[in-house]
């Protein structure tokens, strides 16, 4: 019953507050979390919304209306809105409707409603992936356009359920070890373990398919060897680039009982095609400039009976893998993510595609229990120099930021903090190349870009971890996938443009725990009024939004 | 008092979605603001600030053909509320005018925001501006002498609800005119106020229990007696008609000796009580019977049920919690309040951008402002007293999150950031000559001052061999500096070139016929007759060829006409 001390409040555009200060937050937080999606997280009220792919999600595990509604009336502090009770009846009452079956080697798009079915057949979205309708109950489905069909079906507003099951893949024996290869215990933390169930679903056709979210930290790679261990196949992993591909397969030899010979690199420098492959976005989408040519790469898709295929930061899954990935929706698929925020807005396809959100902590819980560090992000203001003032007045809008940037005022700022951090693993985090290379030659520290061999990245990183290395000056090439276990201290000097989700995986590189408990620190350094400080402002409220402590300081602060 | 519950699953069920005090508040905001006056004839509020009205509402524009539902519109309502309220002002009688039809004009009528009332009213808190609308409704004021209907639950449909009403017939005369409907409606509401909340009861079942508890609760038991000696009291339900046809034509009182005389009349008035005042102040959900009526009319056993809010008990209790403010570290400030807190929006929406819709549940507003950083240097200048940090504490009651509150400092600052110089210059030039010192108000960069008197500066510049170069801008545009001057703002050269935009030019196609004329009498005679008639035409006395314009044909062929005697032309 609605009872003003509860901590949620419904509103008619289907938004749901979320009171964090409230006894009943985290029952509250739980039970949204099963139809719900989280859209912004600050430190005292969440805000959730109900759409139609979210409550379609939920009815995809299982949930009716009548739980939706009676979790809602349990936790809300009025009465719900009759336009929300309606839409949740009717959005939750149209999944399932239309169901996608294996008959033999067909597959067979079926509903009980044949007026739904005359009208799917007839649509201008739905109608190329048929072959014609069987009886008035079902339509054959065109071979390979299982995913195409889907994406459609959802569309127009009838999403299918999914009961075609997987191709079974080659058998692969994979464990997870309770003793690393390095020595260490090793064990699945309760959400690494809930999230692989959850996308298991126990082996049913309702699981299998699914995009697990968890922040930069918390140990993506390993839900990711739970679920190989789960479903003990041959598995396709891929990632965005050559240095999380080695990463990836240090990984899951020290922690499975996979063998260096099993496990396979597909990359620009080496194509081994092991029972467990681990390739890179870049080589699957690459093909010769003008060729007009298919992507030769795509064949690694087809090279074997793959059981599970996984995609790493699936937030960015590049165009030509979403293509490909609409025609194997006979594999299982995991997507893993710290945050589904595309620039691009196709988050709606990479659900389509590889499958519903199964698993969400928010991570400030995370935090809390211990399992990423504690981070603060602090933004340090300063002024332009005054060499720089009248060009950057009159400069080009395009090439503001630049100027901006490039503030030479940011030089003592950026070693005064790695003073009051000495001795901290510290991460130099730029956009701009000659400003990373002043900064380096300043700071006398290692310098990695795009252009830094793999072999040297790799070298410059192992010595990073061992402390051999305690400054490390990065372009953007280490936004993603690298696994740095010390850095507790970021700073960055540039960005591009204010990016969100370059802001998250940026904070990501430091979250991981450290083992003395310390907190974690993450410095911007921003020119005053002037663009700087415009993107600064976003990036900001993002990380508000997600539930970080973000403090403002003026140079004379640092300094 | 104990009613039988019932299960309204089968019923249509009709809550009002509509919150009186926010949607007054935006009637107010919006005449606030702007100065309009309602139409001449129909003393309507113009269409389209009645669209821009709805859309800001959320209500659908009233439809062309609605006129037969005989139900006022949400806008209207809102507005003759406002009127009652006396916190607009707006004539509704009119003056005739002596045009052709006997309806009054409202010549210039504007609806004008009362200030003064209006202040006063937002000085009341929430629930007690809720309890203020509450008793206008309560207590109608008659829009003219011998209105006994309007405003009257028996006589005008309520906006939100759904039910037809008695015909206005003799309702000036009869019983009406002495019967207390504000004691009627306070005590039904003081009834109500004893249901649980959120239960479904039969109508039915309190239309019975008023029947056998309370049976003169509209009409006394011992019928007063006539003011005047014109009129006679004949009977108790002398004032009420029924009929089967829906122009009434075939309509009669409903007789004193009915057996079921009650239901007929208080009955039907209950009905229509629960989708009037409960209904538009949102104290009560209801439930109508989804089928056709086919009785006689108005119609009688529609609304089958009605359940009691949370608000009612709120408001009819007192209940008044604070409205709670909550600033977020991304700058969303939260306002959540049982009851339209319109004085703290008033506060917060000067300072920053509605990102919500404030739609909640039942009685309840959730606003989410999302502070900005234009909003607040605009307060700022408006009232430069304002202490938006200190205000923002004061509403949430707590300390501000530490990063918007030094935002909020910076942005407060921006307020007077800038200063407008009239008859100043700008000097691009490294170090100033003694001579020119005098001239400067301040050095905005290494290479830039802000000189007074231009003219002279560039005079001692000009003395000095310094080889000024004055770039005098246009008012619409910067006008860039020569390609061969020390500058560092754009130079001519520099300037990347803006493909140039098309000149659009429009044809007209103009058809001009030639008529060669082989002998030099008839070339000369037709061009005097065609001056006489003054056709424009083009001559060439070398090919002897007279030339028009195809739209002169007619004053051509007219000319040879008029040289029919002297010439016989023949066109090849």
């Amino acid at each position: 019953m609605p009872n003003p001390s509860n901590p949620l409040i419904v509103q008619g555009d289907k938004s749901l507050l979320l009171e964090v200060q409230n006894e009943r937050y985290e029952a509250a937080r739980d039970a949204l979390a099963r139809f719900a999606e989280l859209e912004k997280s600050p430190e005292y009220i969440h805000t959730y919304r109900i759409t139609a792919l979210s409550l379609w999600n939920a009815a995809s595990s299982g949930l009716k209306a009548t739980d939706i509604l009676a979790q809602l009336e349990d936790f809300s502090k009025y009465g719900l809105p009759a336009n929300v009770v309606r839409d949740i009846e009717e959005y939750v009452g149209r999944y399932g409707r239309v169901k996608l079956i294996r008959e033999g080697e067909n597959l067979i798009l079926t509903s009980e409603d044949a007026t739904l079915v005359i009208e799917i057949l007839n649509h201008k979205a739905t109608a190329r992936y048929l072959h014609g309708q069987l009886d008035a109950q079902r339509v054959l489905v065109a071979p390979g356009r299982r995913g195409h069909l889907k994406q459609a079906l959802l569309q127009i507003g009838y999403p299918a359920e999914d009961l075609a099951g997987y191709a079974v893949g080659d058998e692969l024996p994979v464990a997870l070890r309770a003793m690393t290869l390095g020595g260490n215990p090793f064990h699945l933390r309760h959400y690494q373990e809930e999230s692989a169930e959850v996308f298991h679903a126990g082996g049913a056709a309702r699981g299998g398919s699914g995009v697990i979210v968890l922040p930069c930290g918390a140990g993506k790679t390993i839900v990711g060897m739970a679920a190989m261990a789960q479903l003990q196949t041959s598995t396709l992993i891929l990632t965005p680039n050559t240095v999380a591909v080695r990463q990836w397969i240090s990984e899951l030899v020290d922690k499975t009982s996979l063998t260096p010979d099993l496990v396979g690199e597909y990359t620009g420098l080496q194509k081994d095609i092991r029972p467990v492959t681990v390739s890179t976005y870049q080589i699957l989408s690459y093909r010769k400039r003008g060729s007009g040519e298919e992507f030769p790469h795509f064949s690694l898709f087809t090279a074997r009976n793959w059981g599970l295929i996984i995609y790493d930061e699936v937030h960015l899954l590049p165009a030509p893998v979403f293509r490909i990935t609409a025609e194997i929706q006979a594999r299982r698929r995991l997507g893993l993510t710290a945050t589904l925020v595309r620039e691009d807005g196709l988050e709606g396809d990479v659900f389509s595609l590889i499958g519903p959100q199964k698993y969400n902590v928010p991570w400030k819980d995370l935090e809390k229990q211990g399992w990423i560090a504690t981070a603060m992000c602090h933004e340090v203001r300063l002024p332009l120099a005054e060499s720089l003032r009248m060009e950057y007045a009159v400069t080009d809008q395009r090439n503001k930021y630049s100027v901006a940037a490039h503030n030479p005022m940011k030089l003592p700022v950026l070693q005064a903090i790695l003073r009051r951090h000495a001795g901290e693993s510290t991460l130099v985090i730029g956009m701009y190349l000659d400003q990373l290379d002043e900064i380096a030659a300043l700071l006398q520290a290692p310098l990695i870009n795009g252009q830094t061999p793999v072999r040297e990245r790799e070298k410059l990183y192992e010595a990073f971890r061992t402390g051999a290395v305690k400054v490390l000056v990065v372009s953007k090439v280490a936004n993603f996938s690298i696994d740095l276990p010390d850095a507790s201290v970021a700073i960055e000097v540039s960005g591009t443009f204010g990016s969100r989700q370059e802001e998250a995986q940026r904070l990501g590189r430091i979250l991981r725990p450290k083992a003395d408990g310390a907190m974690a620190h993450f410095y911007t350094i921003v020119t005053r009024e002037t663009v700087d400080q415009s993107f600064a402002a976003n990036r900001q409220r993002f990380l508000t939004e997600q539930g970080y402590k973000y403090e403002i300081l003026y140079e004379d602060e640092v300094l | 008092m104990e009613l039988e519950h019932i299960d309204p699953q089968t019923f249509t069920i009709v809550s009002n979605e509509r919150d009186i005090l926010c949607d007054l508040f935006t009637y107010l905001d919006y005449f606030g603001e702007r100065s309009v006056k309602r139409m001449t004839r129909s003393n309507e509020i113009p269409s389209g600030d009645m669209q821009r009205l709805c859309k800001l509402m959320g209500v659908e524009t009233p439809q062309k053909d609605d006129w037969h539902s005989f139900r006022m519109h949400w806008v209207d309502f809102i507005g003759h509320l406002a009127l009652r309220l006396k916190l607009v002002t707006y004539d509704i009688k009119g003056t005739y005018r002596g045009y052709s039809s006997s309806e009054p004009s409202f010549i210039d009528n504007y609806i004008v925001v009362n200030q003064a009332p209006l202040q006063k009213f937002l000085e009341l808190t929430p629930m007690a501006q809720e309890k203020h609308i509450l008793e206008t409704l309560i207590h109608p004021s008659m829009r003219q002498e011998y209105d006994n209907y309007s405003n009257n639950e028996f006589y005008e449909r309520s906006v939100p609800g759904r039910l037809d009403a008695f015909s206005i017939r003799g309702s000036a005369t009869g019983i009406m005119p002495m019967l207390d409907f504000p004691q009627v409606r306070g005590f039904l509401l003081d009834l109500l106020k004893d249901c649980p909340v959120g239960q479904w009861f039969s109508t039915n079942a309190l239309i019975a229990y008023l029947k056998t508890n309370h049976r003169y609760f509209i009409i006394p038991e011992k019928l007063p007696a006539a003011r005047n000696k014109w009129e006679t009291i004949s009977a108790r339900y002398s004032n009420f008609y029924e009929g089967m046809d829906e122009w009434r034509h075939d309509e009669k009182p409903i007789p004193d000796s009915a057996p079921d005389a009650f239901e007929r009349v208080e009955g039907r008035y209950v009905e229509r009580f629960l989708e009037n005042i409960p209904l538009l102040m949102q104290f009560v959900d209801v439930a109508y019977d989804p089928k056709p009526y086919a009785g006689p009319l108005p119609s009688t056993g529609t609304l089958k049920a009605f359940r009691i809010t949370e608000r009612f008990q709120r408001v009819m209790n007192g209940q008044e919690s604070a409205p709670r403010v909550t600033v977020q570290p991304n700058f969303d400030v939260v306002i959540e309040a049982d009851t339209y807190p319109a004085a703290i929006i008033r506060q917060v929406s000067a300072l920053g951008e509605q990102a919500s819709s404030p739609q909640s549940g039942h009685g309840a507003y959730v606003g989410i402002y999302l502070l900005q950083k234009a909003r607040v240097a605009a307060a700022q200048v408006k009232d430069p007293k304002l202490d938006v940090i200190q205000l923002l504490k004061k509403l949430s009651g707590r300390k501000l999150p530490q990063n918007v509150q030094v935002e909020l400092e910076e942005w407060a600052g921006h307020a007077d950031q800038f200063t407008l110089y009239e008859g100043f210059a700008l000097l691009e030039m490294a170090e100033l000559p003694p001579e020119a010192e005098k001239f400067s108000v301040e050095r905005i960069a290494p290479n830039m001052h802000l000189v007074r008197n231009p003219e002279k500066v560039f005079a001692v510049l000009e003395t000095r061999g310094d080889a000024p170069i004055r770039i005098q801008h246009q008012g619409v545009k910067f006008t860039q500096v020569a390609e061969a001057a020390q500058s560092v703002f754009p130079k001519e050269k520099a300037a990347v070139e803006t493909q140039k935009a098309a000149i659009w030019v429009k044809l007209t196609r103009v058809i001009t016929i030639s008529y060669q004329f082989p002998q030099a009498e008839a070339f000369d005679a037709i061009q005097k007759v065609l001056a006489s008639l003054r056709c424009p035409f083009q001559s060439d006395l070398v090919t002897k060829t007279v030339s028009i314009q195809q739209k002169e044909q007619e004053k051509f062929n007219e000319a040879v006409e008029k040289l029919a005697d002297e010439f016989k032309f023949e066109i090849e």
